[in-house]
Formats: C-alpha cells, structure tokens, sequence
C-alpha cells in the first residue's frame, strides 16, 4: 500500500479518507457530533411514533412497533450492501481500510437483523396469529442474519489478517445474492409479509402522518449506524496497529 | 399506549433498548480497550 501516494491525492479525492491517519483525524471529529445527532434524532422519532402518528385503521396502535422494525430492516440491508462493497475494496484494491470497515460493519448489520426478527415476530403475533412463518420474506431475512454470524465465524477461523479478509470477503459477496431476493420475496412469492410501502416507483402508500415520524426513525438508525461504524473502525486501526508493534517488539527481542 | 397489544409493543421497544443498548456499549468497550492496548504497546516501545 503506497501511504505517500494516498496523501498525494487531491484534498477533495475520497480515496484520501482511505489512508488510515487521515481517517482516524476525520472520525475524531465526527463521532461527537454524530453521537449528538442520533440522540436528536431518536429522540424527535420516538415523539413521532408514540404522540404523532396515529393508530392505524387496521392494526391499530400496533402500528407502533413498525417505528423500530423497518428502520432496522432498512439498516440490515444497507450494511450488508455496504459491507459487499468494501469486499470488493478488499479483493480488487487489497485495501486495508476495506476489510477493517467490513469487519467494523458486520455485529451491527447483525444487531440490526436480530432487533428486525425480534420486532417482525412481535409484530406477527398479534396481526397474524403466529410468530413465525417459513415465508419468502421471513426465511431470506434469517439467512442473512445467518451470513452476518458466517463473517464472525471465518474471522475467528483464519488467523492470518489477510487471508481472514479475502475469505470473509468472497463470503459477503455470495451473500449478496440475497439482498434482491429479500427485497423483491413479497412480489415473487404469495407471502404473509405486506409489500412494500415506502420504497415503490409510484410513491409511498403509507400516510403522512406515519411516513413522517419513520423517516426521522430511519435516520436515527442511520446516524447510530455511522456513529457506531466510526468508533468500531477506529478501535480496528488501533487494535492493528498494537498488534504490529507487538510482532516487532517481538522480533525485536528475539 | 393501552390495548390488548401493549405488552407486544413494549416487548419491542425493550428488545430495541437491549440489541441498540448492547451494540453501543460494546463498541465503546472495544474502543476502550483497543485504546488501552495501543498505549500499553507504545509505552513498551519507549526506551
């Protein structure tokens, strides 16, 4: 990795936020006022979900738990796209800073599939008469938490950093297979699940008055997820390069 | 919030409390701890 090459680059280049000291100055500034930005943004959601939003027509006030289960759904699948890319950061660029970010990434992708199965089944109970079904929808959500727990597992498995980040990276890839077919499992399939709501070509379907406060929730899970990203990377950096200098005190002893 | 469903909105929210609650108390005691590591490293290093 040519360090000084990087440091070359242009200040409006994003590839300098590659080198791990102009990262680690820029991640200093930020997590602070991130940390700050979430809890503004939890904190305006929630007020949102519990005093703005109504109880919906059909479901009643158990609208309520749709505050936490999408976002976290959302976040899901946003950090495993982002982890795919940083596999391919790994596997084309062999960028150190792609695998730290990917191993950063991974226990909060899977916290947030966790939290969406857990609310999902909650959810379900009530408005379904069961917590849980082998649908499309439901059985492609745990087989990506399944490929987040597969992550942790190849890197505890391999104990060469390098070798660790190409295997877990060729895993995110496959993995990424699923992403479409969790998206797209309540139109290709009959399932339990509703379509989709937010997200559609000919606008959202949901009303103001709820899309508003899960929006805000949206951010707030994105902003926690940034946040949380920043500081793992951070502790990532450190953690390598404690390891670094411990081989070559180690070395340098022997 | 009242109803019959009220113990499964609470039941989510709490579960959010602990898996959000978890993620960043343990990213902060891994911040922590990688941070202590690397001082105790360059502290060996120091002549």
């Amino acid at each position: 990795l040519d360090i000084k090459a990087m440091n070359d680059r242009p200040a409006g280049s994003i590839l300098r936020f590659a080198n791990p000291a102009v990262f680690n100055r820029l991640a200093d500034r930020l997590i602070l006022p991130l940390a700050v930005l979430t809890t503004f943004l939890f904190a305006w959601g929630l007020y949102g979900a519990f005093f703005v939003s109504p109880p919906d027509y059909q479901q009643g006030e158990t609208i309520r738990i749709m505050f936490i289960h999408v976002p976290a759904a959302w976040l899901a699948l946003f950090t495993y796209a982002g982890m795919s890319l940083s596999a391919l950061g790994t596997l084309i660029w062999r960028h150190p800073m792609a695998d730290v970010a990917q191993k950063a990434a991974a226990p909060l992708g899977a916290g947030f599939t966790l939290l969406c199965l857990i609310t999902g089944s909650l959810w379900g109970k009530p408005m379904w008469g069961t917590w849980w079904e082998w649908d499309a929808r439901m059985t492609s959500v745990l087989v990506l938490f399944l490929i987040y727990l597969g992550t942790f597992a190849l890197w505890q498995a391999i104990e060469e950093p390098n070798r660790a980040a190409r295997a877990v990276a060729i895993l995110t890839l496959v993995g990424a297979v699923n992403l479409p077919i969790i998206k797209f499992s309540v139109d290709w399939w009959s399932t339990l699940h509703q379509p989709a709501s937010v997200f559609r070509l000919d606008g959202p379907t949901i009303h103001g008055s709820m899309l508003g406060p899960l929006l805000i929730m949206g951010l707030a899970f994105l902003s926690l997820y940034i946040t949380l990203l920043l500081i793992r990377m951070r502790a990532e950096v450190m953690n390598r390069r404690a390891e670094r200098l411990a081989i070559l005190a180690a070395e340098g002893n022997g | 919030m009242s109803g019959a469903y009220a113990g499964f909105i609470l039941a989510s929210y709490a579960s959010a409390v602990i898996i959000l609650g978890g993620m960043v108390l343990v990213s902060i005691l891994d911040y922590r701890g990688a941070k202590a590591r690397l001082a105790q490293q360059e502290n060996d290093r120091r002549p």
